[in-house]
């Protein structure tokens, strides 16, 4: 019984504590907006009582992360007949869209519908929490990640004075990603399009936006159009070691990784730069080299795992568009 | 053949001369050239390489007009991960998620429905290998047997027919 009370006790300090330390650099944030961007100081004030902490954020990005989830396990969630499916369906829909996108950007159409595909299953699930909620509670309650969040919540701001939209109304996921894309404040105002020419940078609604968006972020990342994005290869036991604690970017030209012992067998020129994947499939860990375009993938979620399951649904989808047609 | 011959053996023509026998290259009865079909094909490998000195004749090689027609059915095996990564005969290097197979005679490239006959689960795969097996008619990639349910047992029964 002490014990639970002096717990409690210390608990509440501890808040106390915290519940001070967000206050004071909830402070600091809105006279920085108001220094450095002319934002009216009371209107910021206003923003931000409205806006609520959200408990069940904290709560999700506080879960131990552990042991990740096998590439196996993780595939299973992506690459699926819904996923395939209603790729296909989007693909015939916005046909006109993506081989325009396609031609202004250079970024194949399968890898937009995979993108969209695994962020959203196409607008389907586009997150239902107010951006303004999750950025706060982000950028004041979290203090592993404060300062991005802060600098997001600064770009959201930011956005909707550009774009002229209600900074209480916009919804997203839980860490701020928006719209069909998922594309976090920041990215919104340095990648996203407005590709039907109506004036708005819509990506909640308008698929046509969305789509020119996220091939603008591939663009802008050095999407290299008809290059290879990953390929299968087959490596010496005792070389693996070395290859995997290589860096996770494509810097490693492919004579160099095979002196190592790499058994690669593609067609690529041996100046060709990549990156050393490994995955573990039901059947034991296979290994993969990634190139350029590998790595701006991993440019929208920085994971191998992520890259892998937007190339295969591409694959997938590509190959089902194919056969149906 | 000539051309063959070549490749075999680029030594100047003298030496050549004077290792073969009058009459080269040997033939059969028959008068097909030894030594360069085979009539009994190797043991499976895993990793089956076009060899351009060595030219395989499976018993039964459909024409290209008789593959149209092409169905079959037999026991079907799948790679492991083993050989994720080894080069196919067809130049394409083998993944272990691609819906790829190999097949001992029909046309690189083709499209084979292949159909679990206990199930009746069937997939659409393309051949990019060869096989060289005297049990199996087909050889799947890894994702192609187990979406078909054969990854639980190391060979099932299976029917292959060509795709137009």
């Amino acid at each position: 019984m002490k014990f639970i009370t002096s717990f409690t006790l210390t608990g509440l300090l501890l808040c106390n504590i915290s519940v001070m330390a967000v206050q004071v650099s909830q402070k600091a944030f809105i006279d920085n907006m108001v220094a450095q961007h002319g934002f009216d100081k009371s209107r910021l004030i206003y923003l931000l009582s409205k806006a609520k902490v959200k408990k069940s954020i904290l709560k999700i990005m506080s879960r131990p992360i552990g042991k990740a989830r096998p590439w196996y396990k993780y595939r299973r969630n992506f690459i699926t007949e819904l996923h395939i499916k209603k790729g296909v369906k989007f693909w015939r829909k916005n046909d006109r869209v993506l081989k325009q996108a396609q031609r202004t950007y250079g970024v194949p159409a399968e890898i937009i519908v995979a993108i969209i595909g695994v962020e959203t299953i196409y607008g389907k699930n586009k997150g239902n929490i107010r951006v303004i909620d999750a950025l706060k509670t982000l950028a004041f309650n979290y203090p592993r990640r404060a300062d991005f969040f802060r600098d997001e919540l600064k770009h959201y701001l930011l956005l909707t004075r550009e774009e002229g939209l209600n900074p209480l109304a916009q919804k997203g996921s839980y860490a701020g990603a928006m719209g069909i894309g998922q594309f976090m404040p920041s990215s919104f105002r340095r990648y996203a399009v407005d590709f039907d020419n109506n004036g708005k940078r819509n990506i909640w609604t308008d698929n046509v936006d969305a789509i020119g968006s996220v091939a603008n972020y591939f663009r802008e990342h050095g999407w290299q159009t008809g290059q290879p994005v990953i390929e299968a290869t087959q490596v010496r036991p005792n070389a693996i070691e070395y290859l995997l604690a290589l860096k996770f970017e494509p810097q490693y030209p492919i004579w160099k990784l095979k002196q190592k012992g790499l058994l690669y067998h593609g067609n690529e020129s041996n100046n060709t730069l990549g990156l050393f994947i490994d995955l573990k499939t039901e059947i034991g860990t296979a290994y993969w080299l990634g190139f350029k375009n590998y790595y701006v993938i991993t440019r929208y979620n920085r994971s191998k795992r992520y890259a892998m399951a937007v190339y295969q649904l591409a694959q997938e989808i590509a190959n089902r568009y194919a056969q149906t047609y | 053949m000539g051309s063959v011959g070549c490749t075999v053996a680029p030594t100047p023509p003298p030496v050549i001369n004077t290792q073969v026998p009058s009459q080269f290259p040997p033939t059969t009865s028959k008068g097909q050239p030894q030594g360069i079909a085979l009539t009994r094909a190797p043991r499976e490998r895993i990793s089956p390489r076009t060899n351009p000195t060595v030219r395989y004749a499976p018993k039964k090689r459909p024409s290209p007009i008789d593959s149209r027609n092409y169905m079959a059915r037999g026991v079907a095996t799948w790679y492991g991960v083993k050989a994720h990564g080894i080069k196919t005969a067809s130049g394409q290097i083998y993944d272990l998620y691609g819906m790829t197979a190999a097949h001992a005679s029909l046309p690189l490239n083709t499209r084979v429905r292949v159909k679990n006959l206990k199930t009746g689960r069937s997939m659409t795969v393309t051949i990019n290998d060869r096989l060289y097996s005297h049990t199996a008619i087909i050889k799947l990639s890894y994702w192609a047997a187990r979406h078909l349910g054969l990854t639980k047992r190391p060979s099932q029964k299976v029917e292959v027919r060509v795709v137009r």
